[in-house]
């Protein structure tokens, strides 16, 4: 559990900074990581987790294990153009940034997934004087976080690297002490493309996340394992812990909401959304090949088919008369094997690829409902977006004083307050029926699955029982041979 | 590329099994012949060539060369041209090494690398690589049955260039040079005229070459159309032990449940597996059988069409004899002729008669030797299988 122990905070750095509303990060950045790092006392309150990577899977086990535990669900090998989503991330902010929250592709909290973090109590009261003194003075330095794991996600052109970033903060306004939630490229220059048109207002210097790379991302599609992939990847894990290192160090952006929900925000829909997605491209993947592996099969019927009867000719040729038996024995033996290649692979495509290709349609299904999830969310939003506009509307007949229109400015306000409620309670059950649903889905997709791999392989264990019967009939023919 | 390294095999740790699809044909002590290394070098081989010898016409009781595979051409050319050995069946000469497919289709994985996860690749590759070392250990056991059979005949054992071949610790390739402009083009219309002479119907006077003419001619065609069937057949097994192991690489990638998963992933390997010895160990036990025995029937329709032609001779020389005996002149050159291409002709017929006969026994030993060991390894990999899936479909039941 997180022992208030482990953590002493930092000490406070003498100099400068940290009043609201200054946004001067010239020094911030270097001194004050530097600063803060140096002189702190104790090595174990800093999550660095490149350089001491154990550290992290020090903290509270509970905490990490767990999300690791579900996490490893959608992990895949392969590679995914992480700028074509780059691109997508900035379309999707651009339609965002006239909403007050976050962007489409990012759902805000449907029904919270149960306790992946559990606060740890002790640590919500200051218990002593000390630590009372120090939550009153702290400031935004009370936050770290770390960048680390980087795991490759989906296969193909799809793929892409998700990122742990944990977060340890003694600020109330965290819901938990210690908590990671796991992050692709794309979501941190999102984060970044809020920021920048919010907080630019201000005139706030934002911390720049890396930048996009194709060509490292496409050596990254070969492989993780070879040294210029590891390297990019490690290079860009460092720079995006840096620059979430600066923006949290940064006392305003630390308040935006938006940074929170990008700390600490674990999406269930999103992360299950992403699950279906890569299953239903592997699954597609998979179609392919026992497409194939029915093609060879259908193949191979046939070249045995036609090699069994030249065999039975060449028997007939054959003037030793118990090779000549034996020959025609043996072209027998493979007709058999034809009926039985033919056998399996029918069982290959009406037990195998009809399975995958049921269920690859069914994903889509899936995929379906989570969409309508998002539409009832931006019905919602709009509805939200709309009430705010008619307040406005109406405030500016309140100083124009136009009494008349006035009226129906406020029925309109009254009508779409009732509808912003109704969309969002419309959202709210659809999120626990899609929930629902998708839990269900997987269950009988794994009974599925199951019985029908258990079909296949039985039909397969009949035809090799067979074949061991055939070929223990010509043994004896064989050996007669003289 | 992985091709390009070199590939260094200890022939004799490899199974006894895989060796000789004629009968075991190293085991007159006098001359023992066998091939217990190769290395490949880019697109050459070499062979290391051993011989152990109790007989004095060979300097040393033990020793050993290296030879190319021009090489065993140039010898098998040299005993064909030979004269005296044209009543005896010369061992078909080994095909040249053939790396084109799994040169090919290493190429074309190196082109897929990108499309494949790592997996997927290095089983892929591993595949490759067992593909390139079956295609290595058949021609290595091709060259030496070659030398083998030589070996082990009483004639053929004693030739010169043989010895020559066994024995010269220096590179052959010179004495190559001048033997193929000797030799090349008389061989090749050899082989041209070949078929004419036996089909246009030299009248046969004895029974047993008519018969064996009959059989043979027949029994070729037969038996290549096998050969080409079967490869086929074998090929259609490859393809599927390959989609096994794309199976299993996706399958891993989809670790829906974790532990079920597991379960299919390793199923599928190792049917992919078994799947693979399957289809190598018919292409060894029978494609390769059949393949050898159209070569060596091909050997034995060129005896027949040396001793057509030995006829052929011979009826011409009559006809010259009695031309000569019309005008009275040159008689006893014409007699002499005569006798002599008579005398060939008989000598060819017996030692034929005999090469032939016991070429016979030869082929229908080997036949039954690799179709019971093929049975034996169907029923071996097929009760494999049947521990495998029924291991799997319990451990998937039980859960």
């Amino acid at each position: 559990m997180a022992a208030s122990s482990d953590r002493n905070p930092p000490p406070f750095p003498t100099a400068e900074e940290s009043e609201p509303g200054l946004c001067d990060m010239a020094d911030a950045d270097s001194d004050e990581g530097e600063d803060i790092f140096v002189s702190n006392s104790n090595p174990v309150s800093v999550s660095r987790g490149v350089s001491q990577p154990d550290r992290v899977s020090e903290e509270p086990s509970d905490l990490f294990s767990e999300e690791a535990a579900s996490s490893t669900a959608a992990k895949a090998n392969g590679v995914h153009s992480d700028d074509d989503n780059d691109l997508f991330a900035d379309t999707n902010v651009e339609l965002s940034t006239d909403k007050s929250s976050s962007s489409a592709r990012k759902e805000p909290s449907g029904p919270r997934h149960a306790s992946t973090f559990t606060p740890s109590p002790a640590a919500m009261q200051p218990t002593s004087l000390e630590q009372l003194e120090e939550e009153e003075a702290k400031d935004s330095f009370d936050v770290d976080v770390a960048v680390t794991n980087p795991e490759k996600i989906g296969d193909g052109m799809n793929a892409y690297v998700a990122y742990k970033v944990s977060t340890r903060t003694s600020l109330p306004m965290f819901r938990s002490k210690v908590f990671s939630v796991r992050r692709r490229f794309s979501d941190f220059l999102g984060l970044y493309e809020k920021l920048s048109v919010k907080q630019s207002l201000h005139g706030c210097i934002i911390p720049l996340p890396p930048e996009k790379s194709v060509v490292g991302m496409t050596k990254v599609k070969v492989g993780m394992d070879d040294p210029s992939s590891v390297e990019f990847v490690e290079r860009r894990r460092a720079a995006l812990e840096r620059y979430l290192q600066r923006v949290v160090s940064h006392p305003s952006l630390l308040q935006d909401p938006d940074v929170r929900e990008f700390l600490e925000r674990e999406d269930w829909f999103e992360d299950k959304f992403q699950e279906v997605e890569n299953e239903e491209q592997q699954l597609r993947k998979l179609h392919v090949v026992v497409d194939s592996l029915v093609i060879h099969r259908k193949e191979l019927c046939g070249n045995t088919a036609v090699f069994a009867k030249s065999l039975a000719m060449l028997g007939n040729s054959e003037d030793n008369t118990a090779l000549s038996r034996a020959l025609s024995q043996l072209a027998e033996v493979e007709d058999k094997m034809e009926q039985l290649h033919q056998e399996q692979a029918a069982s290959d495509f009406f037990i195998f690829a009809e399975l995958l290709g049921d269920y690859i349609r069914l994903l889509g299904a899936v995929r379906g409902c989570f969409d309508q999830r998002m539409r009832a969310w931006q019905r919602w939003q709009e509805a939200q977006s709309t009430l705010q506009k008619k307040r406005e509307a109406e405030a500016k007949l309140l100083w124009a004083n136009k009494p008349d229109k006035l009226q129906q400015a406020k029925e309109e306000i009254t009508e779409w307050e009732a509808r912003v409620t109704q969309y969002e309670r419309d959202f709210d059950r659809i999120g626990m029926t899609v929930r629902k649903e998708v839990l269900r889905f997987e269950k009988e997709k794994a009974k599925d699955f199951k019985s029908q791999i258990i079909k296949y392989l039985e039909a397969m264990l009949q035809s090799q029982q067979r074949l061991i019967k055939f070929w223990e009939a010509f043994l004896p023919e064989a050996k007669a041979i003289a | 590329s992985m091709l390009g390294q070199c590939v260094y095999v200890f022939w004799s740790v490899i199974s006894p099994q895989l060796r000789s699809v004629s009968v075991d044909l190293n085991h007159d002590a006098s001359l023992l012949i066998d091939i217990p290394d190769a290395l490949c070098e880019r697109d050459k081989v070499k062979f290391t060539v051993h011989t152990k010898t109790t007989l004095s016409s060979f300097q040393k009781p033990d020793f050993s060369v290296p030879r190319q595979h021009e090489d065993f051409i140039w010898l098998h050319d040299t005993l064909v041209e030979t004269e005296d050995y044209a009543g005896l069946i010369i061992p078909p000469a080994p095909p040249k090494p053939d790396f084109d497919s799994p040169r090919d289709k290493m190429h074309k994985l190196g082109e897929g690398e990108a499309t494949m996860t790592k997996e997927e690749y290095t089983k892929m590759k591993q595949e490759l690589e067992a593909e390139y070392l079956a295609v290595f250990k058949k021609t290595v056991q091709v060259h030496e049955i070659f030398l083998q059979r030589l070996s082990s005949h009483p004639v053929l054992s004693k030739d010169r260039n043989f010895q020559i071949f066994l024995e010269y610790d220096q590179d052959l390739s010179v004495r190559r040079k001048n033997a193929k402009e000797m030799f090349g083009g008389f061989f090749k219309n050899m082989v041209k005229s070949a078929d004419e002479v036996l089909i246009s119907g030299v009248k046969e006077v004895d029974d047993f070459f008519e018969q064996e003419k009959t059989f043979l001619l027949d029994y070729y065609s037969k038996i290549k159309d096998s050969t080409a069937k079967a490869e086929k057949m074998t090929r259609a097994h490859k393809n599927i032990a390959d989609d096994y192991i794309h199976i299993s690489a996706t399958l891993n990638s989809l670790a829906a449940d974790d532990m079920t998963a597991n379960k299919n992933l390793n199923i599928i390997l190792s049917l992919q597996k078994v799947e693979g010895r399957v289809a190598s160990d018919q292409d060894l036990k029978l494609t390769e059988l059949l393949r050898y025995y159209m070569r060596d029937i091909q050997a034995a329709k060129d005896l027949l069409y040396r001793r057509a032609r030995a006829l052929a001779d011979y009826e011409n020389s009559n006809k010259a004899l009695d031309k000569a005996r019309l005008k009275s002149k040159d008689i006893p050159q014409a007699e002499e002729h005569q006798r002599q291409c008579l005398q060939k002709f008989d000598k060819l017929s017996e030692s034929g008669k005999k090469e032939l006969t016991s070429f016979k026994g030869r082929r229908v030993v080997a036949f039954r030797k690799n179709f019971i060991e093929m049975a034996e390894l169907e029923i071996k990999h097929a009760k494999n299988s049947v521990a495998l899936l029924q291991g799997c479909i319990e451990l998937l039941k039980s859960n």
